[in-house]
């Protein structure tokens, strides 16, 4: 919580593996050198934080700890709750990029704090087996909802509205309860094409399924354009800043420019704050600066976008969050903040 | 009948042979939720509107510029859309003098 009463529910954060046990060939480790080091100016660290122990390369090539994690996310980054997603990165890494039972191991140890968001991958090794996992990770480890990544380096690259892929996935969870699936789109984190991460396969999946809803991450950039006519006309799907989150630190205009155009175009209420904590540090600045930001003028005359509001700031920073996945914030409040928990 | 009363009666028929007719050529449409007594319009986009990217075009020029120029209406908000007041000065002030009209009101046709 920051300012006393912002309740901040980060909708992404990853429990990474990136140690050498976890890659799949050598070839691997151009992927992780570049998820390890892209972040590097973007990350934030001072001399006392125990994070700046680490190299700031080397020092992320392992697997995160419960504990580190729970220090990092909710005792010294200002928030409440988060949704532990699983990466199924399985052209790279053994177990995935963020291993699924890492997020479960994180959500289960912060039951009160963290969902848990499992993931499956129909190439990995089949549509069949991954609806089987599907069921096993929302039956046996309470999966919230589903984190999909449909690019990879080997060839098996698929579509999201592939009706013999990806719909069974979609059906699947439907039978199970998942109403909410989660894309990871644009900005590419490994050698796969970036024609594959295109958003506009959501678009089908968005209106052949129209209970349940479709999230993107990153703002799909550099498809922010088309995220932003597909959440304009498809209620059912909404915007993560997952990734692009921390520009503000180095471009603070571009940032703005998109939450401006969001907030003209969208609405607030479909726009979800994500930090992937751990990879870019400690999300407290930027949260900070979130809930100071303003539209300036010039963009209000020149593009028309609206002024961005404290209840604009709140949807984002964790009340749309909250309300997709049911969670009563005033009771949470009052639960981890009454008494002398804080 | 009250004045607001004839206010929203008049809010309707703009909306249904101003604003409606226009919408519907492209497969949208609008409802009237509310008009309160100090004279603030609230409405909705329906069908395609409200999928549409220039909504916000529509509205400003569309929907509030036309309702703007009815004695009692001060402020039109359409749910979803919103655009800086910056934009709204511009609207008005490059339209000032000009009508929005594209036909009679309902009223006006059925008296003439």
């Amino acid at each position: 919580m920051i300012r006393d009463d912002v309740f901040v529910f980060d909708n992404v954060v990853h429990m990474y593996d990136y140690s050498d046990e976890n890659l799949v060939s050598e070839q691997s480790e151009y992927d992780r050198h570049y998820h390890v080091s892209k972040v590097l100016r973007r990350r934030r660290t001072a001399p006392t934080d125990v994070y700046a122990n680490w190299h700031p390369v080397e020092g992320f090539k392992r697997r995160w700890s419960v504990e580190d994690m729970g220090r990092l996310v909710f005792e010294d980054s200002g928030t409440d709750m988060a949704m532990a997603q699983a990466v199924p990165l399985f052209d790279l890494y053994k177990d995935g990029f963020a291993p699924v039972k890492a997020q479960y191991a994180f959500a289960q140890a912060f039951p009160e704090r963290c969902l848990f968001c499992g993931a499956v991958d129909p190439m990995y090794p089949s549509v069949a087996a991954a609806c089987e996992e599907m069921e096993r990770q929302v039956k046996e480890w309470g999966a919230k909802s589903m984190k999909i990544y449909n690019a990879h380096v080997d060839g098996k690259s698929w579509a999201c509205d592939d009706p013999e892929i990806a719909y069974p996935l979609y059906e699947k969870g439907r039978e199970l309860g998942i109403e909410v699936f989660q894309f990871h789109k644009g900005n590419p984190i490994t050698r796969a094409k970036l024609r594959d991460l295109s958003p506009l396969d959501i678009e089908g999946a968005a209106l052949d399924f129209p209970d349940l809803l479709f999230g993107i991450h990153h703002l799909a950039v550099p498809y922010f354009e088309e995220v932003v006519w597909m959440a304009n006309r498809y209620e059912n799907v909404f915007l993560v800043l997952s990734g692009i989150g921390h520009t503000p630190m180095v471009a603070p205009r571009t940032f703005t420019e998109w939450m401006g155009r969001l907030l003209r175009d969208v609405g607030s209420e479909r726009v979800l704050w994500g930090s992937e904590m751990a990879l870019l540090g400690n999300a407290k600045p930027v949260i900070e600066w979130i809930w100071e930001m303003e539209i300036p003028e010039s963009m209000q005359d020149d593009y028309g976008y609206p002024q961005i509001t404290e209840e604009d700031k709140r949807n984002i920073l964790g009340l749309n969050q909250a309300r997709i996945f049911g969670v009563d914030v005033e009771a949470k409040k009052q639960e981890l903040w009454s008494g002398a928990a804080r | 009948m009250s004045d607001h009363e004839a206010l929203v009666t008049d809010v309707q028929d703009i909306i249904e042979t101003q604003i409606r007719p226009l919408l519907k050529i492209h497969g949208g449409g609008i409802t009237l939720d509310k008009v309160s007594e100090k004279g603030e319009v609230s409405l909705r986009f329906e069908g395609a509107c409200r999928g549409c990217m220039l909504k916000s075009v529509t509205y400003a020029l569309g929907v509030r510029q036309k309702l703007m120029q009815h004695p009692g209406v001060t402020d039109v908000a359409v749910e979803g859309v919103r655009i800086s007041d910056h934009a709204i000065r511009r609207v008005e002030k490059f339209y000032s003098g000009y009508s929005f009209w594209v036909g009679q009101p309902l009223k006006d046709q059925s008296s003439s």
